[in-house]
């Protein structure tokens, strides 16, 4: 009598257990927090003090060949996120600074980034991404006002990283 | 939630656990009490020996029939047979003994457990135990876009090793903000399960264990194209019959119980922590057969159904 109490109270148990399982493999968290896509990093630097950031008073970037404004006017700038074009492997920027009072004179720089593009699947949640890892040797700028470009992380992706130091 | 219930689960089913165990005890040792003076301790053989002896359901008929096939004969057969030919089940059963005396032939049987080595319980082999997982293919009916079937071997040793042998297929079939990931493959896991109750000697066991998993496999990827909004045109997402290949180390807690003759259930959690996983250029496996999710170190609940094998 009593061992028959005992396997019934091992057998109700484990169904108890059978259906808290179905509960606790039901609840699922599958959800993603990402950029929406993957974005150049720059830091500024001043050539003479290339430990600390620079501090732009004014700055604007559009995109080439399109009239988007990337970054309108922006005041105390010292470091800017830009996309990339996802369906070509290259992206011009045009850098606006702001008015010399001096010489009233706006002046203007040009960074082309030539990269390789990578479509990524990430995952169910997170979907997919265009990955790019810039090519170092194909970088080029005017020296308007920027002295010097070097790109630390060469790859690209929906993370937030520093890529590129800007020198002024 | 998810962590209170299986908190919840595994006290719940814990406690029956102990439960069960503590009281069968008692009556094992009544069932062997004449058989402890039948049988020396000095001498060990893996069927004869005290700890297959002392099962919990072993009657003094199978008892005989054991002596019998073994061919042997002692001074002690003649006592053995005597007794249970002219005494009924019921008879023996039925001798009351002191807690006292209950305690004492015990610790007894245990130190005798105790003092066999490690080889002579590995040589111990008591029979094999195939099970099935119910987990995965009920998610599947629920509407899980993965399915995981499996089937596990596992070898008792003297109640105490369990080396364990698992052969599954997984599938997975999902569609997430209409990008589809596809694959299905087979899978294995070996490892060795450790029974924390070896010394009660009965079917109910609460088990750790350690297991090594791998699966080769390959997977479809195919997504909507990627629209760029500044500069206008599109990417095409779309792998096919990309290859990989994952291993994965699992610790695993569990239990089983009797249900009804050669027929046990049990359930296990598993922690499992990936060590390789092959990424390929423009993939990472989502889904990997087995393992589930390619997202860090993940849980695994199996509930088994189990057959004691007559081998």
């Amino acid at each position: 009598m009593h061992h028959n109490k005992i396997k019934y109270f091992n057998l109700f148990t484990l169904l108890t257990c059978f259906l808290l399982g179905f509960i606790t493999i039901g609840c699922t968290d599958g959800y993603c927090i990402r950029n929406d896509r993957g974005m150049a990093n720059f830091y500024f630097f001043s050539k003479e003090d290339t430990d600390t950031q620079l501090i732009l008073k004014e700055l604007t970037v559009n995109a080439e060949k399109t009239d988007v404004i990337l970054i309108n006017k922006e005041s105390s700038v010292k470091e800017i996120n830009l996309p990339l074009d996802e369906s070509r492997d290259s992206t011009v920027y045009i850098l606006t600074y702001a008015i010399d009072k001096t010489t009233s004179i706006q002046l203007k720089d040009t960074i082309t980034l030539n990269y390789k593009r990578s479509p990524q699947y990430i995952s169910a949640e997170c979907g997919t991404a265009i990955y790019y890892t810039l090519d170092e040797k194909k970088v080029r700028y005017t020296k308007h006002v920027i002295k010097d470009l070097l790109i630390v992380n060469p790859l690209i992706t929906e993370v937030d990283a520093h890529h590129i130091n800007l020198f002024f | 939630m998810r962590i209170i219930s299986i908190c919840f689960s595994s006290i719940l089913l814990t406690l029956s656990f102990c439960f069960g165990s503590e009281s069968t005890l008692a009556a094992s040792s009544i069932q062997i009490n004449h058989l402890e003076k039948s049988f020396p301790a000095s001498s060990f053989d893996p069927e004869l020996s005290p700890s297959s002896l002392l099962k919990r359901d072993t009657t003094p008929m199978e008892l005989d029939s054991l002596v019998q096939k073994k061919g042997k004969t002692t001074k002690n057969d003649s006592i053995l047979k005597k007794g249970t030919k002219n005494k009924p089940a019921e008879e023996i059963t039925q001798i009351e003994l002191s807690p006292k005396e209950l305690e004492r032939q015990e610790k007894r049987r245990i130190k005798r457990l105790e003092e066999m080595t490690f080889i002579q319980r590995i040589k111990a082999y008591k029979r094999m135990q195939v099970s099935f997982d119910l987990v995965g293919p009920a998610n599947y009916y629920y509407g899980y876009s993965w399915l995981r079937t499996e089937a596990q071997l596992k070898v008792n040793l003297d109640n105490q090793f369990f080396p364990v042998f698992t052969l599954g297929y997984a599938k997975c079939d999902d569609v997430t903000d209409g990008t589809k990931y596809k694959t299905s493959a087979p899978y294995m896991r070996i490892g060795m399960d450790y029974n924390m109750r070896w010394k009660n000697q009965n079917d109910n066991h609460l088990f750790l264990g350690l297991r090594y998993g791998f699966s080769s496999f390959k997977y479809d990827v195919n997504s909507p194209d990627i629209k760029d909004e500044i500069w206008g045109g599109t990417n095409e997402v779309n792998y096919q019959n990309e290859s990989s290949s994952a291993h994965w180390l699992e610790t695993v807690i569990g239990i089983q119980t009797k249900i009804w003759g050669p027929i046990l259930a049990g359930w296990d959690f598993r922690y499992m922590v990936s060590i390789g996983v092959k990424e390929n250029e423009h993939t990472k496996p989502y889904y990997i057969p087995g393992y589930g999710e390619n997202n860090g170190p993940s849980f695994m609940f199996t509930y088994r159904i189990i057959y004691k094998l007559p081998l």
